[in-house]
């Protein structure tokens, strides 16, 4: 895991950055990291960074935070017709199934959080906890897509992607739309993450766990041969260019320093050896279990990232089994569940912890989401018992980003089985974020095909009862 | 929701009592509503105010809705308009939240409208949610708007315009170019000068084959002085093989090319490869492209299909993959309520865009906000769609495979000889085998991998049933064992049977009305397709040969449609017609199969059926066509969107199963991926009867009458005796060939409780008529399929969806195409789906679009950028030609030429305009900054598939092979269950229109360039220039790997100095040589890496040939080489 596996030679190549006197690779760490937005908001910002702590499969809401203590009393009892819905894998024999774990109430709000999440029930009262999400189709792809780029059949670009182009980059050697992936691919693919019509600096970066954390990023050459086929290149293209009289040349010249860059920024942001050891331990980085450090690892550097002025971070959970998608518990509900919990639940208490240490917690939005909750009932209960796809009422939270602290909002009927009151939609939760950066929903569009188009199309509304 | 909150909750009470009994009558609060109150409602209120998440919770699409009203109530007080929220928000009264929200205020008399509206008591006749809201009408009507639209420069005739005149006559005497130059002189422009030799070899290699000049084509072309050397360089590409992949691959952007139907897992898009395949040989052997249309629009219907004499294929059938690309979805519209028209949307939408260049899909909702294009247009054209079935097509030429079929049925008469004789001989010891049967063991070892925690079901529960033979001898066992009669115990039997079979056949003649026997052909509507049912169906007795082990025969045959008569590896499918799911009725098939055939139910012509039960059966079994939605019960009757849907099954061979295979959730347990690949796969079906009862027939149990006949025996050596006599009559009638189905069920039982002698090894003439069976049944190619359409079953109309939405169903539009592109003459009536109708209109000579927008495209893969800019667009959104008169002009030609390809691009390739140089004019950069006028041939970076295929080409290790199956492009990391397999990181040298298309992942090297996402056509890639390609260029593992490549090569070639193999490196990367300051400078780069590799080198340097070997330096050079600028740009 040490850095220096991956980069052999790192040591030489700071050297000869700081040596090179020709303009190339000339950037120091401070400058590299400087906020340059060049975005223009609509109003005053709250926040300026977003981090999605990505539920990949969706994780039951019967089970984290929606406490439904009828299930248990009813476990075992048909759920009937009138439960039966087009938005859950749904049919009138299947029955109700309570959930394996105690819910109880923390902080000063009595915020209600199951055993699965120890860590996270310790900051109740930093969470904006929402019960009451709604989809629109009980299936992983659609979902995935809409709750990414607000459309369930894509070919639109991701919400990160929206946000890196509203609000602009800090540095073009920095990416400003970052996934930290832990190398699962989501359902509905890689367009998840796509910038789709707006240019495609804007699609996300993907910062692996495991290994050298981005393509093509860990350089092929010595760095004194890269040196000298750079300046080499350099010359000679140059003048290829003048030759051709053509500017694309000069900004393919110039991505070449900005690659080379990359090389050192992105190493540096992704390097966590130099983080004190107090705040190592508090993310857990230096756990045993493989799948917890990786996630541990990605939440501290979704924090060093965001420190460093990127706009959108996405950290995605490890799989370690072999489910569609790592929350999706069609079996084995317990099981799983909780080790998806255990791998989890320390980083992203640690990163809302660190984040309000350093007085970030206020102007970036934390986000832990799936793409939809399980149904609070099973076709039959046995030792392996799952739950299916579910999208009328499912739970969600934000912290910071001038999000109401230790708040709950909207609820599921007395069995989590459908949305009481208070229905958001992945809009409207988009709406409410894009507004804390400064965003209007509404305004904030890119014409393409002869449309303006935004990232809630003609839906969503700003819903101020979730802002502080 | 939230901003309801400010209206008054005490308008809760409901003054019904109020309501003043207006004096007009029904009719006139009627037609007030629907002229007034309706549109307005509509057009203002609904966009919001509408669906499951209202917004304030507050519906006014039914009258519930308002009645029930929002968070603050109801939203109308009937009789009280000054009580009602809605019409003090609309009135903007203070307090209330002004309606509509953003928007103006509406005009005072639609405020009026309202008032009044309330006032006469609210008449609202919308008792359903968002049910028939009439077209909206707009501030003009539509014939109005219409009218004015389709004057539009794109849908006039295609004219042919007179070449113009120009100043420097003398510049050219091609008409191509004095369109051209006559644009330039209007701005003041004059050409480049003609770009040089090497320059245009090049750029042509790029346009033409998309891979850069050999060092021979470089001599040649340079050698050859006459003066038509160009124009035989022109053709000497065009005729080049590499043509076809370089121009179908800019064609599988056009519609939207993948290798699978990716969403939650990688579902492979049926041999998709074939249709590349197709396109290759399409673009090389110039296929009118008249005729290129039809094939993609109804190959499938064409009177005289294209046959490809190489490789046996109807080339027509593949065309109509083309509809199958693109985005599809799991599951069925009654599981996923609009999944169908969704998909269908996306087929209209790249139908519209790829042949029309228009933006079709913007009608789905609405009448078109630009263009001369209807919402009826779109559900006209939706219908056609709509009408046909996405299935799996067979390719094969009744030749194919032709010789080696003929000499295996030639050979199968003598083989059931051999083997009649042989089992004749050994029905002896039938007896002696059956009491060496034990009973069920395999059953119990399943049973027993149950998970603990549930106790073994009782003994008796799982005992033999009355269907297998072994129940009567393991009961007469017993009853020996138990010192019973055995004849009194057989007694019983008989009497047990007959009282079955009589109650059996009672049932089924009563409850199942016959309505196929395969065996005497097909009813109307039925339809089949593959190679294994193309001899009809098979007589009683027929048989499939074994293929391994060391039995002579895999199983025997009722009268029916077997796919496995000669081969398991031919393909087949029956299919149903559109069954129809209101009458109550079931069906039942009785089938056989295996190695993952399937039955599949298919619900409204669902892309991708999830209903699909893979057969497991040697002897036929019925299988209920439920129709099943969800998991009980049949089609649901009660909405409206569900009588709309097509219904059918099918049951198919691997092969012909477009879904096959499935998601890997619905396979993994079935079998592993190399089950999946093997190609064989069987089945055979024989009657289908008609019910409603609940369960398909019963097993009627005639077989065992003539077991049971006559005086029981009076031991168990008896009741041996009794089946040995049953078996030898069915072996005798089947040697005979006299088998019926019965024999056929007896001596496929007889095979598999290996009552028969199986080793062959132990018959001389059985094994030798098997083994030489087998090495010809080896030779038979793999039957070729490919997804597409097909038409079997009348047309249907489908209904126009009201904004739509796909539950709101309004008017039925008969099936027809654009009405201002079909000379808007209505279609005369159809019988069929109208398919072949649409694509003689696209394809025909007088067609505004067709011949223009191909054209266009053309145009742009030579030059960069189309004659119209928006290539997938030639509406109102789309930009205007830079040459109306040019296009009109090779359009005319186009179609006058046949529709030929290579003709039209002789014409531009031989141009002066395609031969300048790149050089810009000081005046062009003023007034022509983005060469619209084309006064230089513009710089053009590669494009992805040529800059990997240049890698390829100039290290060596390009394999030029064409066709064939998809390699896996190299990944990171694989994810099986997702289908995303990793393959070797050149791709085994194989050009990059080979590398597997993955929707959810893209091959990441070629998307890094610009390969565009395969989910809507893209006629014009993007052009970015990124610091990830420069990252690629300078890190990537495939780029390293091919200068290593290359530089191994170098090393061990005869080179005697840096600047010879410098020179030699130049023409194979640049395609030309270096010059003197060029070499003096590589040369300086040479030493940098030889100094820098070998420490210890410097003693060496004054000994050239060290240097020469190192691969580490010649590594470096030529990884240099690939990322300097010019290695992929072309100018």
């Amino acid at each position: 895991m040490s850095a220096n596996l991956f980069y052999p030679r790192v040591l030489t190549r700071r050297e000869w950055l700081r040596q090179a006197s020709n303009g190339f690779g000339m950037l120091a760490l401070s400058s590299l990291l400087a906020e340059s937005a060049r975005g223009v908001t609509h109003h005053a910002a709250k926040a300026r960074s977003v981090i999605l702590c990505f539920m990949d499969g969706g994780p039951s809401h019967v089970d984290t935070f929606d406490p439904k203590p009828l299930l248990k009393k009813h476990q075992g009892e048909q759920i009937g017709t009138a439960a039966v819905s087009s938005k859950s894998q749904s049919s009138p024999d299947r029955v109700w199934l309570g959930s394996p774990w105690e819910f109880r109430q923390y902080g000063r709000a009595g915020i209600w959080v199951s055993d699965l999440f120890p860590y996270l029930a310790s900051m109740a009262d930093e969470l904006c906890v929402i019960r009451s999400m709604v989809g629109q189709q009980p299936l992983h792809g659609q979902q995935n897509l809409l709750l990414h780029t607000g459309r369930v059949i894509g070919g639109a670009p991701s919400f990160g992607a929206w946000v890196s182009y509203a609000l602009g980059s800090p540095s073009d050697s920095l990416p400003n739309y970052v996934v930290l992936s832990n190398e699962v691919i989501p359902n509905g693919g890689t367009e998840n993450y796509g910038s789709a019509f707006l240019p495609t600096s804007h699609a996300a970066t993907m910062l692996r766990a495991q290994g050298i954390p981005m393509d093509n990023i860990a350089p092929f050459d010595l760095p004194a041969v890269q040196r000298l086929k750079l300046d080499f290149l350099r010359d000679r293209d140059s003048a290829y260019a003048r030759s051709t009289g053509d500017d694309a040349i000069d900004s393919a010249i110039k991505n070449y320093e900005i690659a080379s860059r990359m090389q050192t920024s992105i190493r540096e942001l992704t390097d966590v050896g130099g983080e004190k050891e107090k705040t190592r331990h508090l993310y857990g980085v230096d756990q045993a279990n493989e799948y917890k450090r990786s996630y541990s690892l990605q939440c501290l550097r979704a924090r060093r990232l965001v420190e460093a002025g990127v706009r959108f971070v996405e950290v995605n959970c490890p799989m370690d089994h072999a489910n569609n998608s790592p929350w999706d518990q069609h079996s084995n509900l317990k099981k799983y569940h909780e080790t998806n919990a255990m791998y989890t639940d320390q980083g992203i208490a640690a990163l809302i912890e660190d984040l309000k240490q350093r007085g970030l917690l206020d102007s970036t939005i934390v986000v832990w989401a799936g793409e939809m909750g399980r149904t609070p009932h099973t076709k039959q209960i046995t030792e392996t018992v799952g739950r299916d796809h579910h999208v009328n009422g499912y739970s969600i939270f934000v912290a910071g980003g001038g999000f109401k602290k230790g708040f709950t909002y909207g609820s599921t009927d007395e069995f989590g089985n459908a949305v009481a009151e208070n229905p958001l939609t992945v809009h409207d939760l988009h709406a409410t974020i894009l507004h804390q950066l400064g965003l209007d929903h509404r305004k904030l569009t890119f014409r393409f095909g002869g449309r303006d188009i935004s990232l809630t199309d003609v839906h969503g509304q700003v819903v101020r009862e979730l802002l502080a | 929701m939230r901003r309801r909150r400010r209206w008054s909750t005490a308008l809760l009470a409901i003054l019904w009592s109020t309501v003043p009994l207006s004096a007009a009558d029904d009719a006139a609060r009627r037609e007030h509503f629907e002229s007034k109150i309706r549109p307005a409602l509509v057009q203002q209120c609904l966009a919001c105010h509408s669906g499951e998440w209202p917004q304030g919770s507050l519906r006014l699409d039914f009258r519930a809705g308002w009645e029930t009203g929002g968070k603050a109530g109801p939203a109308i007080v009937p009789g009280e308009p000054g009580k009602s929220p809605l019409i003090r928000a609309i009135r903007h009264e203070a307090g209330m939240t002004p309606m509509p929200l953003g928007g103006t205020k509406l005009p005072p008399d639609t405020i009026a409208a309202f008032e009044e509206w309330v006032r006469a008591g609210a008449f609202d006749p919308r008792e359903k949610p968002g049910v028939a809201a009439p077209a909206a009408p707009a501030s003009k009507p539509w014939e109005e708007t219409y009218n004015e639209r389709r004057k539009w420069w794109s849908l006039q005739p295609v004219s042919r315009p007179p070449v113009p005149l120009v100043k420097q006559p003398l510049w050219s005497s091609q008409s191509v170019d004095r369109f051209i130059l006559a644009k330039m002189e209007a701005s003041g422009l004059t050409p480049a000068r003609r770009a040089d030799r090497v320059t245009l070899l090049r750029r042509l290699s790029f346009v033409l084959t998309g891979l850069p000049p050999t060092p021979e084509d470089l001599e040649s072309f340079l050698a050859d002085r006459a003066p038509r050397a160009y124009e035989r360089l022109v053709n000497r590409l065009l005729g080049s093989v590499h043509f076809g992949e370089h121009w179908a691959r800019h064609w599988m952007d056009v519609v939207r090319y993948s290798d699978t139907y990716g969403y939650e897992s990688e579902i492979p898009a049926k041999n998709a490869w074939r249709y590349r395949d197709y396109l290759i040989r399409a673009f090389n052997e110039e296929v009118p492209f008249d005729q290129f249309v039809r094939e993609h629009i109804a190959g499938d219907l064409l009177p005289n299909p294209r046959i490809d004499a190489s490789s046996q294929i109807n080339e027509s059938l593949v065309g109509t993959m083309f509809y199958q690309m693109g985005e599809k979805r799991e599951g069925d519209s009654l599981q996923f309520n609009g999944i169908h028209q969704e998909m269908v949307h996306n087929k209209i939408d790249a139908f519209s865009k790829a042949f029309q260049a228009m933006t079709l899909g913007c009608a789905r909702c609405h009448e078109h906000k630009l263009d001369a294009v209807s919402q009826r247009d779109y559900y006209a054209l939706a219908g056609v769609f709509m009408s046909s079935r996405w299935i799996s097509n067979t390719l094969d030429t009744p030749e194919r495979n032709r010789a080696p079929l003929q000499r295996l049925a030639a050979l199968k008469p003598k083989i059931r000889q051999a083997v009649a004789q042989w089992w004749l001989e050994s029905a002896g010891e039938i007896a002696k085998r059956l009491e060496a049967v034990e009973p069920e063991t395999e059953k119990k070892t399943q049973e027993e991998k149950k998970p603990e925690g549930k106790p073994p079901e009782p003994e008796k529960d799982k005992k033999t049933p009355l269907e297998d033979p072994l129940y009567i001898w393991f009961e007469l066992k017993a009853a020996q064992e138990k010192g019973e009669s055995v004849s009194a115990a057989w007694q019983k039997l008989a009497e047990e049977y007959a009282s079955a079979r009589k109650q059996r056949a009672e049932a089924n003649a009563r409850e199942y009305v016959p309505i196929v026997d395969f065996a005497k052909g097909l009813p109307a509507g039925w339809s089949i397709d593959g190679v294994g049912l193309r001899q009809g169906p098979v007589a009683s007795g027929e048989f499939a040969v074994a293929l391994e082990g060391s039995s002579a025969i895999h199983m025997l045959m009722p009268a029916g449609l077997f796919t496995n008569a000669l081969s398991p590896r031919l393909n087949g499918v029956v299919r149903t017609p559109f069954l129809s799911h209101t009458n109550g009725k079931r069906l039942s098939i009785l089938v056989a199969g295996g190695n993952l055939s399937t039955v599949s139910q298919i619900v409204d012509n669902a892309f991708m059926t999830e209903r699909q039960v893979y057969l497991k059966a040697i002897q036929p079994q019925w299988a209920k066509l439920s129709l099943a939605a969800g998991q009980s019960g049949d089609m649901p009757k009660s909405k409206p969107e569900t009588e709309e849907m097509r219904v059918w099954a099918e049951v198919a061979t691997k092969a012909s199963n477009p879904n096959f295979p499935p998601r890997i959730g619905l396979i993994k347990k079935e079998a592993t991926f190399e089950q999946e690949r093997d190609s064989r796969s069987w089945f055979g079906v024989t009657r289908v009867v008609e019910h409603t009862a609940e369960k398909p027939p019963a097993d009627a149990l005639a077989r065992f009458e003539s077991l049971l006949a006559g005086p029981p025996p009076a031991d168990l050596a008896g009741v041996a005796a009794r089946y040995q006599r049953w078996g030898s009559t069915a072996i005798d009638a089947w040697g005979r060939n006299q088998a019926n189905e019965d024999h056929v069920w007896i001596l496929n039982w007889l095979i598999s409780r290996k009552l028969l002698p199986s080793e062959m090894e132990q018959r001389e003439p059985v094994r030798l008529l098997v083994t030489y069976y087998r090495s010809i049944e080896r030779q038979i190619a793999d039957p070729q399929t490919v997804n597409g359409m097909a038409d079997v079953d009348p047309g249907r109309d489908y209904r126009l969806n009201i904004r739509g939405v796909y539950e709101d169903l309004g008017e039925r539009v008969p099936r027809g195409y654009v009405k201002v592109l079909s000379g808007e003459r209505p279609w005369p009536a159809l019988e069929n789906s109208g398919r072949l109708e649409l694509a003689n209109l696209v394809a025909s000579n007088t067609h505004p679009l067709t011949a223009r927008v191909f054209v266009n495209r053309v145009w742009h893969w030579v030059f960069g950028t189309g004659i119209v800019a928006t290539t997938d667009d030639f509406g109102h959104i789309g930009e205007r030609p830079s040459h109306p008169e040019l296009l009109d002009f090779l359009a005319s030609e186009f179609v006058a030429n046949g529709w030929s390809i290579k003709k039209l691009l002789r014409s531009l390739l031989l141009s002066e305009t395609f031969r300048q140089s790149g050089s810009i004019s000081a005046k062009a950069r003023e007034v022509d900054p983005l060469d619209r006028l084309l006064s230089h041939y513009p710089l053009r970076r590669l494009e992805a598939e040529s800059i990997r295929d240049s890698l390829l080409a100039v290290s060596s290790r390009w394999d030029p092979a064409l066709y064939g199956e998809t390699i896996d492009p190299p990944r990171t990391k694989e994810d099986t269950d997702k289908r995303l397999f990793s393959g070797p990181l050149d791709g085994n040298g194989r050009r990059s229109i080979y590398i597997k298309m993955t929707i959810m992942d893209l091959p990441k090297f070629l998307a890094t360039f610009n390969q565009p996402s395969p989910k809507v056509p893209t006629g014009r890639r993007d052009k970015t220039n990124s610091p990830a390609q420069a990252l690629a260029l300078l890190n990537d593992p495939f780029v390293a790997s091919q200068a290593e490549f290359w530089a191994k090569r170098l090393i061990e070639q005869p080179h005697r100095t840096p600047q010879q193999r410098l020179t030699a490196m130049f023409r194979r990367a640049f395609g030309r040589d270096p010059e003197a300051s060029e070499l003096v400078r590589w040369t300086g780069i040479v030493t940098g890496f030889t100094q820098l590799h070998e420490g210890d080198l410097g003693r060496k340097l004054g000994e050239p040939s060290s240097f020469m070997k190192s691969l580490d330096v010649w590594k470096d050079v030529a990884h240099t080489m690939f990322n300097a600028k010019e290695f992929i740009y072309v100018r």
